[in-house]
C-alpha cells in the first residue's frame, strides 16, 4: 500500500518537474533578454491568459476551432476505421495501403495551399486535418484490431459464438483500450493541425487567426496565452482518453 | 463412428496426410500418439472443421467441445462470462458449482491473466464439458502441467466419458498419457497410423515405446 502511494507520488514529481523546469527557463530567459516582444515574462504571459477569458471573440474562435477539430476528427475516424475494417481482406489491403502511404507523404503545408486554391479558408483547415490525421488514425485502429489473436476467432467458431456475441463480448471490449489511447492521442494532435492550418488559412472566427493577429500587432504574451490554452486543452483530452483507455481495460 | 477416408492435407508444400485413413469408435476414449509434426492437431482440426482437406469424413460432428492447447480464454473477460460466452443459457451457480468440483473455488471473477497455466486449462476443460458437443477433442491437455493436476484431470475426463458416454479424443506425445486415459491408442507418424492398439494391455507400453523408439522420438 504504501509503495504503492509512494509510487504515485513518485510519479507525480517526475511529471511536474519538467513543466517547472521549462517555466523557470523562460523565466530566467525573459529576464535577461529584457524584451516583451520578444519574450514576455510569465507574469505578463499570465496575465494574457486571463485576458483571454474574458473576451467574447476568444470564446468565439476557440468555439469554432475547438468544433471544426471534432468535424475534421470525426470525419477522419469514420474514414480510417471503414478502411482499418477492410484492409482485413488481404486484397482490400493491397489497395489501401499505397493510398495511406501517399497521403503520409503528403507535405502538410503543400495540401494547405492547394486545398485553399480549390476551397476557402473555412473549409480548407478541416480537409487539411482530415487528411493528415488519417494515416496515422488508420495505422493505430488496424493495429488495434490486431489484439484479438487468430486463437480467440477459431475458439469462438468451435464453439458457435454469434456474430453478435463476438462483436458485443469478444472484439469489442479488447479493442476499445487500445481504440481510446488513440482517439485520445490522435485528438490532440488534430487539434494542433487545425490550429497551423488555421493559421496559414487566416480563417475567420479562429484561434489560428488569433495568432496571426497577436503576431502582426507583436502581441507574444498573447500569442504564448493562446498556445498555453490550446497546449492545456490537447493534454486534458489526452489524460482523459488515457484514463477511460485505463477503465476499458481493466483486465489487462 | 467417424469415418475418415481418403483425406488429404497440405500447407503451404508440405503434405502432412496423404489418402489417410481412420475410424474413431463412438463412445470412447481414442489417443492420438505421436512425435511433433506429426499431423496429430491437424487431424483434431479437421474433424472440428477448423481447417480444410480434400477427402470425406463421414459422420463428422455437428457441435465440438474442444480443448486448445494453450487454454484460449478471452483475456477480456472473467472465468464466468468465459464459460457463458459458449454455453449461454446456464446460471452463474452451475458454472461455480463445476469451477468448485475442478477445485478452482472462487477464480469465477478472476480474469484469464490472473490465473496459472493449470488453472486456465482446467477452466478450458470445464468449458468444453459445459458445452456438451457431440465430441470432445482435446489437443496436449496434460503438457507443462504437474504430476498431480496431470492425474486429476485424466480421473475428471475418465468420470465425464463415462456419465456422458460422449466420443473423446485426444493428442499427445506421452506414452503415460495415454496409457492412463485412452481405452484405445494409435500411433501416427508422416501422416499414417503406424500402430493401433484396440485394447489396452500390460504389454502395450514397451509396444509403444518400441514404437517410438523406431521412430528416433526417445532418443
Amino acid at each position: 500500500m504504501k509503495t504503492r502511494k509512494n509510487k504515485r507520488i513518485t510519479d507525480i514529481i517526475l511529471t511536474i518537474i519538467p513543466v517547472i523546469t521549462i517555466l523557470l527557463l523562460w523565466g530566467v530567459l525573459a529576464i535577461i533578454i529584457d524584451n516583451k516582444f520578444i519574450l514576455p515574462t510569465l507574469k505578463e504571459t499570465f496575465s494574457a491568459f486571463i485576458g483571454n477569458f474574458t473576451s467574447k471573440i476568444f470564446y468565439k474562435a476557440l468555439f469554432l476551432t475547438l468544433l471544426r477539430a471534432l468535424i475534421a476528427f470525426t470525419v477522419s475516424l469514420i474514414i480510417a476505421f471503414t478502411l482499418a475494417l477492410l484492409s482485413e481482406r488481404e486484397n482490400a489491403l493491397k489497395i489501401i495501403a499505397p493510398i495511406i502511404a501517399i497521403i503520409r507523404a503528403l507535405p502538410t503545408i503543400a495540401i494547405v495551399l492547394l486545398v485553399l486554391l480549390w476551397t476557402n479558408s473555412y473549409i480548407a483547415p478541416m480537409i487539411v486535418t482530415t487528411l493528415v490525421v488519417l494515416p496515422t488514425l488508420y495505422t493505430d485502429i488496424k493495429n488495434s484490431f490486431s489484439v484479438i489473436g487468430k486463437d480467440q476467432i477459431i475458439m469462438c467458431k468451435t464453439f458457435n459464438v454469434g456474430k453478435g456475441d463476438f462483436i458485443k463480448k469478444v472484439a469489442l471490449p479488447e479493442i476499445m483500450p487500445e481504440f481510446l489511447n488513440t482517439v485520445g492521442s490522435n485528438l490532440s494532435l488534430n487539434l494542433k493541425l487545425m490550429v497551423a492550418a488555421e493559421v496559414i488559412a487566416s480563417t475567420a472566427n479562429s484561434v489560428g487567426l488569433l495568432l496571426n493577429q497577436g503576431k502582426v500587432y507583436f502581441e507574444t504574451a498573447k500569442m504564448l496565452s493562446i498556445v498555453a490554452v490550446v497546449v492545456i486543452i490537447g493534454l486534458i483530452i489526452e489524460y482523459l482518453f488515457a484514463f477511460v483507455s485505463k477503465k476499458a481495460g481493466k483486465w489487462q | 463412428m467417424i469415418e475418415l477416408k481418403n483425406i488429404n492435407k497440405s500447407y503451404k508444400d508440405k503434405s502432412v496426410y496423404s489418402d489417410f485413413n481412420f475410424n474413431i469408435e463412438s463412445n470412447k476414449i481414442t489417443a492420438i500418439l505421436g512425435e511433433s509434426g506429426s499431423g496429430k492437431t491437424t487431424l483434431l482440426n479437421m474433424i472440428a472443421g477448423i481447417t480444410d482437406y480434400t477427402g470425406e469424413i463421414k459422420n463428422k460432428p455437428k457441435k465440438v467441445s474442444f480443448v486448445f492447447q494453450n487454454a484460449v480464454l478471452i483475456p477480456s473477460l472473467t472465468v464466468l462470462e468465459n464459460i457463458k460466452l459458449v454455453v449461454p443459457d446456464i446460471s452463474d451457480e452451475e458454472i461455480i458449482s463445476e469451477l468448485m468440483k475442478m477445485g478452482l473455488n472462487s477464480v469465477y471473477n478472476f480474469y484469464p491473466k490472473s490465473l496459472s497455466g493449470g488453472m486456465a486449462r482446467r477452466v478450458a476443460i470445464i468449458r468444453a464439458m459445459l458445452f456438451n458437443g457431440d465430441v470432445m477433442l482435446l489437443d496436449e491437455p496434460f503438457s507443462s502441467l504437474d504430476i498431480s493436476l496431470k492425474s486429476y484431470l485424466i480421473r475428471k475426463i475418465k468420470e465425464y466419458q463415462k456419465e456422458s458416454g460422449k466420443t473423446v479424443i485426444f493428442v499427445t506425445h506421452d506414452i503415460g498419457e495415454a496409457l492412463s486415459l485412452a481405452d484405445r491408442i494409435a500411433v501416427i507418424s508422416d501422416g499414417k497410423i503406424i500402430k493401433d492398439v484396440k485394447s489396452v494391455k500390460k504389454d502395450t507400453e514397451k509396444e509403444l515405446f518400441d514404437t517410438l523408439m523406431s521412430l528416433g522420438e526417445y532418443e
